[in-house]
């Protein structure tokens, strides 16, 4: 931060770095229908920021995304390409469905940290990589939480696409379901999603009137099925529930003023017009160096993943050798991040596990701004399982980030 | 079935003989064929590994993997003239017998892989042996409709990860398994040796049918089914034949893939990849073994050359539809100019 | 068993789908029997249109009427250019490799497509008739809660199946009662005979490639308001599932193809009605099921199939 208390990239000195190189990288799924390459893409867009502002002490950093484009072999082949051929001291921003379950013992043997954005299980339980998001299980938890809140009755119905491991995107939505005394469904449906009217008809009668439906997709994926509940006219007949993909001008912008304020949304982070220091700075390298993306979740935590990676280098001091094993033992000290985008400070440290992110802020559509808008302020994700008690435990043990 | 070479009345089978090119092993330049072929496998064994990464040995072993598909592939279009369009139903199954097994017993890499092959080929020939009573554009339709039918199965039954029951799937991180691999390729580079020498010997299981009765017979029926039959060849029979080993090597090349990605995912088995397929089985040319090699390259390697160069490697995808197209064209034009009306 | 309230809202959505598998069938189907072309890259080509098309919108690039027909005209152009250009140089090889020529083209317009268009982000555009619906309540009881048939549709599914309609009557009125009907089916039953009478072979063909071409730009804008937003992989091998009902028609019969779609299109969408779980997760089979016990039916008689042209 600057003297006037603005948020600043790197060093914010304004003087292009041209030292040596530091080379960071990351895996990204993107693939019609799926695609997380916003997040790169902010990630990529901050460095290029803190490269025009004397980089880490005058080295700029070099930052390589490889995509695995949903194919294991290739996540594979990239992980070795970047961990090996290219030599990167640590990995950044990677938001991928397979980068975790395929390369995660292969980071541990390498010991090579990683600040990504996860998606599957296997990010959530590893020693060596934390999340800046909460991920689609906590994430559609926080929003069942919101779900109950808003009154649902009855049952609780969690709804997800088929794809590696996207059991775990409802499972906690069914640890609520059994801690608040709902009838639990789970329904995983083919992906891509081409019946979307009788999927939508089905989780409405499988829900019963003034239930709760809580879905877990990607944008595209969606906008199809918001579009037909416009369609068949059922919006108002259960309380819907979102993860935080959802949270995106997009879908937004794609769906009628039906849908106005029903859609009950988890943004993990705080919504992108609030007016704080980090919020500012991202707005301002998203039209200056991301080509104009669309604001959202998804952006905030590439350039979240980006600022917390560029503050535990700067840590380390200008005379540092900025080698693997320095480095992540840089990245294993990050205790307190503070930024205006999480409702608690974000935090690495030395634990067998990481879920630094687990508080919740709902959203919801607006169709006259075509945005997302707040509806319920910062609250904590249930402690439903062993590792979010463990979490919370730690947190409180350590004295790391906040107490939960 | 007689011996087929034997009889006078095969003259079928002998035009069949000529058409299929001289028999790799038994021509006149056999050996310095052969030459060719064990400095290329040297080169493949030892040079490439030393001279590369990690990430370029990742990707030829995928190469070499793929090669056995398409080697089986292109050994039903160009021997027998069939063209399946659902290789990729069968890869796939392949991975998840092979994944299923090794999470449920304690045999060896190859037994494993052995048996999933079989089972493949069983799969394989339940299908083939009503399939095969049609043909041309039929069967490619019904292989390419059982792909896609499978395809919603395997999405919906996903890859095994170590949990109990029929699918083997467990949800809690830190009880899944990893696929294993031999104790003496546990490495990539050694994982990698090992595929080769797989590939070789499912190639040099193809080249001794291609060379033997079967290449015969499956050579005459390619020219005409009518003559073959009448010329006495049971063109069920060694259709089966045909399509059972490329199944059999499909099985294979399923089960050296579950080694090699350990958490394999559906997508390298979609619908699509099936069209992917017979474009590079094409382009790498249906008539040698060395072809499919050519499209284990062009499918796994060519993509990551052109991300190399800073193309995209969707460009790839442009590349695979043109090679098609220009291929079928100039085979069109040789016929046309040949005479020859199919 | 059986969610009985969902029956009549499922078979609506069924027939919906239905109409796009029996307009799909039919491009298909007369192209083929015209041509010998099995065109796999149907879909592909209505996807690019309606890529087109939202390009046109979003842009603001013209009217949204004439984005819409900016999408027809893109498939007809392609459909016909490839019918005129390529689609002779096959001339002498059999349907499998005619085929595989549409392959090649479905694969470079899919990779054109991907590099064009960011195609991992949602894109969406709606028809007037996607955002207008009805409320069908039949046979409600005296507080008019319970309906026994209550459903909603959009204009679009009403029209898709109206249209399907009319373009197979008005394909099977062409082919009996024009003079370049007759002459197709004439083609259609032998191409060399027909050519050696007099008949203009290749304007036919060149109609029969504009017809289907058209058809399937009309198809895709459908497909987008159907499937809720333009998906361009899934629109692209959208034409396997749409060649069931054709080979239950043994590529031949225009009718039997027609109702086999509405078939097909109903019972995919019946099946999620089922409370068990297993026949709602694989719904997605129904239309390869049939393709394949269509075939496998056809191929008791095996002379019929011997080789890929004579059962045309």
């Amino acid at each position: 931060m600057d003297a006037d208390g603005e948020s600043v990239c790197g060093l914010g000195n304004g003087e292009t770095a041209d030292g040596e190189p530091i080379k960071l990288g990351g895996i990204v799924t993107s693939v019609p229908g799926i695609g997380f390459d916003l997040i790169t893409d902010q990630t990529a867009a901050y460095f290029d920021c803190v490269n025009a502002n004397g980089g880490i002490y005058g080295h700029p950093i070099s930052y390589t995304v490889e995509n695995d484009e949903l194919d294991p072999a290739k996540a594979g082949a990239a992980a070795a390409k970047l961990v090996e051929s290219d030599g990167v001291v640590a990995l950044v921003g990677s938001t991928s469905i397979l980068d975790c379950p395929v390369n995660g013992n292969y980071y541990t043997e390498q010991k090579v940290y990683a600040i990504i954005a996860g998606v599957p299980a296997e990010c959530f339980g590893v020693p060596n990589m934390a999340a800046v998001n909460m991920g689609p299980h906590y994430s559609a938890l926080g929003a069942a939480q919101a779900v109950v809140r808003a009154g649902a009755e009855g049952k609780l119905v969690a709804v997800t696409g088929v794809v590696p491991g996207s059991e775990y995107n409802n499972t906690g939505v069914e640890a609520l379901a059994a801690a608040e005394g709902y009838e639990y469904e789970s329904v995983q449906v083919p992906l891509p999603i081409s019946d979307a009217d009788t999927i939508i008809l089905d989780l409405i009668s499988k829900a019963g009137e003034g239930g709760g439906v809580i879905l877990t997709f990607t944008p595209p994926e969606m906008i199809k099925l918001m579009v037909a509940a416009e369609n068949q006219g059922v919006i108002d007949d259960v309380i819907w529930g979102s993860a935080t993909p959802a949270n995106d001008g997009s879908v937004a912008a794609a769906v009628g003023p039906d849908w106005d304020g029903k859609l009950l949304i988890n943004a993990e982070f705080e919504p992108t017009d609030k007016d704080g220091p980090d919020t500012r700075l991202y707005t301002s390298i998203s039209t200056e160096y991301g080509g104009g993306q669309p604001l959202g979740s998804f952006g905030q935590m590439g350039f979240l993943t980006g600022r917390i990676m560029t503050s535990a280098l700067l840590s380390m001091g200008p005379d540092a050798e900025f080698s693997r094993e320095n480095v992540s033992a840089a990245i294993i000290g990050i205790s307190k991040f503070e930024s205006d985008m999480f409702c608690q400070p974000w935090y690495f440290g030395d634990l067998p596990l990481h879920i630094p992110n687990n508080w919740d802020i709902t959203v919801v559509p607006d169709s006259a701004s075509g945005t997302m808008v707040k509806s319920e302020e910062c609250f904590a994700i249930a402690a439903l399982d062993d590792p979010l008690i463990e979490t919370r435990a730690a947190e409180v043990e350590f004295g790391l980030g906040a107490e939960g | 079935m007689t011996a087929v070479a034997d009889d006078p009345r095969t003259t079928a089978v002998e035009q069949g003989r000529t058409a299929a090119g001289s028999p790799t092993l038994l021509g006149k330049r056999s050996i310095a064929k052969m030459g060719v072929a064990a400095a290329a496998l040297a080169i493949g064994l030892f040079l490439l590994p030393a001279i590369t990464s990690t990430f370029w040995v990742k990707n030829l072993t995928s190469a070499a993997i793929l090669a056995i598909v398409a080697g089986a592939t292109g050994m039903l279009y160009g021997r027998v003239g069939l063209v399946a369009l659902g290789q990729m139903a069968l890869y796939g199954l392949s991975t998840w017998i092979t994944l299923r097994l090794s999470f449920a017993t304690d045999l060896p890499f190859p037994a494993l892989v052995l048996i999933a092959a079989v089972i493949t080929t069983i799969f394989g020939v339940i299908l083939g042996l009503p399939a095969l009573r049609l043909s041309g554009i039929y069967l490619s339709l019904i292989t390419l409709m059982s792909a896609a039918g499978f395809l919603v199965i395997l999405s919906e039954a996903k890859f095994p990860n170590g949990g109990p029951g029929f699918k083997g799937l467990v949800q809690e991180v830190t009880n899944r398994s990893e696929m294993r691999r031999p104790d003496i390729a546990i490495g990539d580079f050694a994982y990698y040796r090992y595929v080769v020498i797989a590939m070789v010997l499912t190639y040099l299981l193809a080249l001794i049918h291609v060379v033997g009765k079967p290449g015969r017979a499956w050579a005459s029926i390619k020219q005409s089914e009518a003559a073959a039959l009448a010329a006495g060849i049971n063109t069920t029979t060694y259709k089966l034949w045909a399509w059972a080993l490329a199944s059999f090597m499909t099985g294979i090349a399923g089960g050296l893939l579950a080694g090699h990605v350990k958490s394999p995912s559906v997508f390298p088995f979609i619908v699509e990849q099936n069209i992917i397929l017979i474009a590079v089985v094409v382009m790498g040319g249906v008539v040698s073994l060395w072809g499919g090699i050519i499209s284990g390259l062009l499918a796994a390697v060519l993509p990551e050359l052109f991300q190399k160069i800073g193309v995209s490697d969707r460009w790839s995808l442009i590349l695979f539809g043109v090679g098609l197209t220009v291929n079928l064209l100039i085979t069109s034009h040789q016929l046309d100019k040949a005479g020859i009306r199919e | 068993m059986i969610d009985t309230n969902q029956l009549f809202p499922f078979l609506m959505s069924g027939l919906g789908f239905g109409a796009v598998y029996a307009m799909s069938g039919t491009g298909l189907l007369v192209l083929y029997r015209t041509t010998g072309v099995l065109n796999f890259a149907f879909g592909a080509i209505g996807a690019f249109g309606a890529s087109i098309t939202w390009s046109a919108i979003e842009n603001n690039w013209a009217p949204d009427w004439v984005a819409y027909l900016m999408c027809i005209a893109f498939c007809g152009a392609v459909t016909l250019g490839y019918g005129l250009y390529l689609a002779p140089r096959y001339a002498n090889r059999d349907d499998l490799n005619k085929m595989l020529g549409t392959l090649g083209l479905a694969l470079i317009l899919l990779g054109f497509m991907f590099n064009l268009w960011k195609t991992e982000d949602a894109r969406v555009f709606r028809l007037p008739t996607g955002t207008r619906r009805v409320q069908i309540e039949w046979f409600c009881n005296s507080e008019g809660k319970e309906c026994v048939f209550d459903a909603r549709i959009s204009y679009t599914q009403i029209l898709a199946v109206v249209f399907a309609l009319v373009v197979a009557a008005g394909v099977t009125v062409y082919l009996k009662r024009t003079k370049m009907g007759t002459a197709m089916r004439a083609i259609a039953n032998d191409r060399e005979i027909s050519s050696l009478l007099g008949v203009p072979v290749r304007r036919i063909e060149a109609i029969a490639w504009l017809g289907s071409g058209v058809l399937c730009g009309i198809v895709g804008l459908l497909l987008v308001d159907l499937f809720g937003s333009l998906d361009v992989v899934l629109m692209t091998w959208f034409v396997i599932p749409a060649l069931a009902p054709v080979l239950v028609g043994r590529l031949r019969h225009l009718w039997v193809a027609f109702f086999a779609a509405f078939a097909i299109g109903v019972v995919e969408a019946e099946l999620n009605a089922s409370t068990w779980a297993w026949p709602s997760l694989y719904r997605k089979t129904t239309a390869y099921v049939v393709a394949i016990v269509a075939l496998l039916w056809f191929a008791r008689k095996r002379n019929l199939v011997i080789s890929g042209r004579s059962t045309r």
